[in-house]
């Protein structure tokens, strides 16, 4: 059937190359329309628990796209005019920016702050500073005094050292643009920075804007990648075809995943261009086997370039279809995760992936059948000549003794870095932003305000009650309390806030601000008239942060210092078992909202979601080469390779503090394909060979010296190209760049030393036997 | 080689190795929980009071029911487990071993190992306010509680059980009074019923008591609290705390900053000028001088003869307030929204 296939490709090659680049352009100009853009729910697993509390409640008690600004005064304290005036510019400019919640800028000018006074008839509640400025040298003095004494302003809105000043403001998710909030927000600090004043910005649509204004310098690498490899194949293969055609196919395959995507409706996230990176290197490696092959068959007398053409189709169409099978199962299995920027990620990835088939397995042959002087060389130096010694020195070493070396060699490889890859972080395994270099302004001024703050990452908890009032109850209040202190053990929780934190300095202010009585009332009509209190001079809406109206939901807060996977999933550990072991009377808590209840809903997923796509992505592996080789064994036999890359990757992710989360568990689910294909080629390279000439040794070595120097090509064009991925100024980008670079690389060392290691130690059957035998013992045999 | 063995071999492995995946695929990982040790004190512990009663034993108590105590002059704590979780305002302590607190509702223990078994006991507080306000030890080791509701009790059993002190006022010695008797209370009746939140006790030897309370209330003792006369006071704001260093001489110190001292054993007081408008929470004279500490990391030094006073932050960045002071080798023990050791300057607070 292979056979027939390629036959007609190259004898209908005009017709073939007219519809496949029609198809092209088609595509490529639908590509064109491409949305490039983050979309908040998309990050989100929306059926998961925790974001259902957080859509529910979000609105009030803060969600998670939370944008703290940080004013600091460079001398002195922020108790003078001109600073104050900056606090206030601020929080009055943060009306318009674009989704902004109204309801929810907060800061010491901002109407919600307030004072509270006793007074001869009881006690009054003020903003401190709204609508006006303090007027005078008394005016600030006093307003100092207020804030002092105010433990809901005082080391959360105001430093402890009274230098800084924090502005928080929250969005509505569903309007939410990212590039525009960015761009307005940072007009505002603008507008405010002068010698006076530091002002600093940290939160999620700060993050993205940031990493979308990277883009162009994204474009910039991928074009220096591109040449990069031009110039690498360029020196190695020494022709033009051999450089073109690898990235006329590249171009091909993203012009078509990116058209279909478009038509689709996908957008396509910045962060993926990674894994579009990476699945262009599959695209190139796969048509520079091809190429290999071709000029192989031309090596071997061949000179008919049509034939050599049909003849490399026919041969390479079983790896080639098998290493885009494998690669294309690994990705989709990680549409299992229910989080639609994975899910997105895996279809463009399996589209991306599927169209290799067409754009390097059957387009390359096809067009190098094109070729009219297969044997003329652009430079003289022969550099084919170096990588045949080389690859020579590998196969007298693999086959013989050192083949026993090798393998133990990788199994020791395996048990120790297996170890390693288990303890793998989930979620984020540095503080600040881990698609940022720590010394990038964005980390910094992260570090700076979660310094000077309790934490500039919250999650909330909800206490939910049965009916209206429970937040009154004073067994409802002490558990809060309880609960609030057992947050606060954990070193990287700032601080908390809830409704009880509200209730006793009221209660205080009662008693003649006599602080024996800084406590929760006996009863729930004490607390209610606290509450009642508090509230008989705000505004409705005022008490939103802490309750509903009803007092039936009330939120704990809690300020995270960073939102490391290890502080997230303690936090949640530890709270569920305070939840176990501290059941509420009439009410129970809900998990949980706010940056660090979404992110531990997404931890959590890709927590459960990774050893299942692993396990069914190796799964994919198994059943593809067990079909195609019609054998079982050939489908463990690629096994220790991929155990081999995935582990030593991990265990580098494990050592450099790279966690698995959203941004990194596509790539690590591609790079679970990834690479396996160079094993296929070479395994069929000596499958092909030994048909011809049933001698072991020589077929490993025929296979090595082509199917080999595809993969010594390939992998040091990608190795290569892919370093440039670590100037990135996104330490995401960078990171990754290695990461595919390590991978590529034990693949392909794998590929060179242990697979032919392995050949010539068991002797598999489905090498040695050809397909046609086989086919003879699985039907029945007379006894 | 033998083909059968092959054969096992190949319909084995597939099954296996499906399976297995398959299985792995389907494993739920679980979150494991992470004991994590919560501190003696936590940020959220209020402490209202602070004893040492032997060197390098510190006792502190406060919201929540919270007992600590550190045998080793305050770097490493131990939490005492008192069977409550109502606020405890007060500890006092006779030596290492006996001491006992008291608090909201009425409430308060005793011990007599040193913390390790708190016992519970009953205070005559008043049905309609029962909140205990402060605890002080005097000369003679009779224990003394204030409370709401004009309650004032004492222990003579190192806190095993308590007695209310006597109501019965004697001849008025203001005016001020003088008018409420004449609206047509008698003064038992008053005294009776008196509304008044005594915040703290001041001994002056030989049976002599002095308590200052709500709205500028201060009445003495003679007679170990069996019969009070009421003071002469200048202010009408509540007064938190009082001490005497000598029969005659003493200070008491109150809301909105006011300092008052007395030459005539308590009998009449005069206001001292004003250093600060934070509310002072609590005076002790520690044989040099007079130190007071309240709102706002405020802390108040006084001459011996308490009419003149200095006011300094307890640190740069302290904040807080406090509700109680003990002197203490060098220095002294501070406690409220922190605790801490204030020598010198420097305010070291116990570690958290």
């Amino acid at each position: 059937m292979v056979d027939r296939l390629a036959t007609f490709c190259i004898s209908r090659r005009n017709l073939v190359m007219v519809v496949l680049l029609g198809l092209t352009v088609v595509l490529g100009l639908v590509a064109s329309g491409l949305r490039l853009e983050t979309v908040f729910s998309d990050l989100l697993p929306a059926d998961h628990p925790y974001i259902k509390t957080n859509d529910e409640f979000k609105e009030t008690f803060g969600g998670s796209n939370i944008v703290s600004i940080m004013i600091k005064a460079k001398e002195g304290d922020i108790f003078q005019l001109p600073v104050l005036e900056k606090i206030q510019k601020v929080t009055y400019d943060l009306q318009y920016v674009p989704a902004v919640n109204q309801f929810q800028i907060i800061s010491l000018a901002s109407r919600k702050i307030k004072e509270i006074k006793a007074s001869t008839g009881g006690i009054e509640t003020a903003p401190m500073m709204w609508p006006d400025l303090p007027s005078g040298p008394e005016g600030v003095d006093s307003l100092r005094e207020a804030v002092l004494a105010n433990p809901l302003v005082y080391g959360r809105y105001v430093s402890p050292d009274l230098k800084s000043a924090l502005i928080t403001v929250d969005f509505i998710d569903r309007l939410i643009d990212y590039d525009a909030i960015y761009a307005k927000i940072s007009s505002i600090v603008e507008s405010v920075e002068d010698d006076s004043v530091e002002v600093m910005v940290v939160g999620e649509p700060i993050l993205t804007g940031y990493v979308h204004g990277t883009l162009h310098e994204t474009f910039i690498i991928v074009l220096l990648t591109i040449a990069t490899i031009a110039l690498i194949l360029f020196v190695t293969v020494r022709t033009i075809r051999g450089v073109l055609l690898p990235l006329i196919s590249g171009s091909i395959s993203a012009s078509w995943a990116l058209g279909l995507s478009t038509l689709l409706g996908i957008n396509f996230d910045p962060l993926v261009i990674v894994i579009a990176f990476l699945i262009s290197a599959r695209v190139i490696s796969h048509s520079v086997q091809l190429a290999m092959a071709f000029d192989d068959e031309v090596a071997r007398g061949e000179n008919n370039c049509k034939e050599a053409g049909r003849k490399s189709l026919d041969a390479l169409f079983r790896p080639g279809m098998l290493g885009v099978l494998v690669d294309a199962g690994a990705m989709i299995v990680v549409a299992l995760i229910p989080i639609p920027l994975l899910q997105k990620a895996a279809f463009i990835g399996t589209i991306w992936v599927g169209t290799i088939a067409v754009s390097a397995v059957i387009l390359t042959p096809v067009m190098l059948s094109y070729t009219r002087d297969p044997h003329a060389v652009t430079f003289p130096l022969n550099t084919t000549k170096l990588i045949v010694w080389v690859l020579n020195k590998i196969a007298n070493l693999v086959i013989g003794r050192g083949a026993y070396a090798i393998v133990l060699v990788a199994a020791v490889a395996l048990t120790i870095s297996g170890y390693y890859a288990f303890n793998i972080t989930v979620g984020d395994a540095n503080p600040g932003s881990p698609l940022l270099w720590p010394d990038s302004e964005y980390n910094e001024d992260a570090t700076a305000i979660n310094d000077t703050f309790q934490g500039s990452d919250r999650m909330f908890v909800v206490v939910a009650g049965d009916e209206p009032n429970t937040l009154k109850q004073p067994s409802v209040l002490a558990n809060m309390e309880r609960f609030q202190r057992y947050l606060e053990a954990q070193p990287e929780i700032g601080g908390t806030s809830s409704i009880v934190d509200l209730l006793e300095p009221v209660n205080a202010s009662l008693h003649e601000g006599n602080m024996r009585f800084y406590e929760r009332g006996d009863d729930a009509m004490i607390n209610g008239e606290l509450v009642y209190m508090y509230l008989s001079s705000s505004d409705p809406g005022d008490i939103d942060r802490f309750s509903d109206p009803q007092y039936t939901n009330g939120a704990v807060t809690a300020y995270f210092r960073d939102h490391k996977g290890e502080t997230i999933r303690v936090a949640v550990s530890r709270i569920k078992k305070y939840i176990e072991d501290n059941p509420l009377e009439g009410a129970h808590y809900r998990l949980a909202g706010g940056l660090i209840g979404v992110l531990a809903a997404v931890n959590e997923e890709i927590f459960a979601g990774q050893v299942e796509s692993i396990a069914l992505a190796l799964l994919v592996l198994f059943i593809f080469a067990a079909i195609a080789y019609k054998s079982t064994v050939a489908g463990l036999f690629f096994m220790p390779l991929v155990l081999l890359s995935n582990a030593i990757t991990f265990t580098y992710m494990y050592f450099n503090d790279i966690g698995m989360n959203i941004n990194t568990l596509p790539v690590a689910a591609l790079g679970i394909g990834l690479g396996v294909d160079y094993a296929f080629y070479i395994v069929d390279g000596v499958k092909e060979r030994f048909e011809d000439n049933r001698d072991v040794v020589a077929s490993i070595r025929g296979s090595m010296l082509t199917a080999g120097r595809g993969v010594f090509v390939t992998g040091a064009t990608m190795i290569a190209s892919v370093l440039l991925w670590t100037g990135s100024s996104l330490r995401f980008q960078a990171e990754m760049g290695l990461l595919i670079a390590l991978w590529l690389t034990v693949s392909a060392f794998s590929s060179l030393f242990l697979i032919p290691s392995m050949i010539y130690l068991i002797r598999p059957r489905f090498v040695f036997e050809s397909d046609a035998e086989e086919t003879a013992k699985a039907s029945p045999q007379p006894a | 080689m033998s083909k059968r063995k092959l054969r096992v071999a190949d319909f084995l492995s597939p099954v296996l190795v499906v399976g297995a995946l398959v299985a792995l695929a389907r494993v739920e990982p679980e979150i494991e929980y992470t004991e994590m040790a919560t501190p003696a004190i936590e940020r959220r512990d209020r402490f209202y009071g602070v004893t040492s009663p032997a060197d390098n034993v510190i006792w502190l108590v406060g919201k929540e029911g919270k007992v600590v105590r550190s045998d080793d002059g305050g770097t490493d704590w131990r939490v005492q487990a008192l069977p409550t979780v109502t606020p405890m305002q007060s500890i006092i302590a006779w030596d290492a071993d006996h001491a006992a607190v008291l608090g909201n509702g009425g409430e308060a223990y005793y011990t007599v190992d040193g913390g390790v078994t708190w016992i519970a006991t009953e205070v005559p507080v008043s049905d309609i306010a029962k909140k205990i306000l402060n605890a002080e030890i005097d000369g003679s080791g009779r224990a003394w509680a204030t409370a709401e509701f004009g309650v004032i009790a004492y222990s003579d059993d190192k806190g095993a059980s308590w007695s209310r002190a006597g109501h019965a006022v004697v001849h008025p010695v203001s005016e001020a009074e003088s008018e409420v008797a004449e609206d047509g209370d008698s003064f038992e009746e008053f005294a009776d019923s008196e509304d008044v939140a005594w915040n703290d006790v001041g001994f002056k030897g030989a049976g002599g008591v002095v308590a200052v309370g709500e709205f500028g209330s201060v009445k003495v003792s003679g007679d170990n609290g069996k019969t009070w006369q009421y003071a002469e006071v200048p202010i009408e704001s509540s007064l938190m705390s009082v001490a005497f260093r000598d029969a005659m001489s003493g200070v008491a110190v109150g809301l909105e900053g006011t300092t008052l001292f007395t030459r005539d054993g308590g009998l009449t007081w005069i206001m001292a000028p004003k250093q600060t408008r934070q509310h002072l929470f609590a005076v002790t004279w520690d044989g040099k001088q007079w130190v007071a500490v309240g709102e706002k990391g405020t802390i108040l030094f006084g001459r011996p003869d308490g009419d003149s006073w200095k006011r300094e932050r307890m640190a740069e960045n302290e904040y807080g307030w406090h509700t109680d002071i003990e002197a203490y080798a060098d220095g002294y023990l501070v406690a409220g929204l922190n605790a801490g050791i204030w020598s010198d300057g420097k305010w070291q607070l116990f570690p958290r």
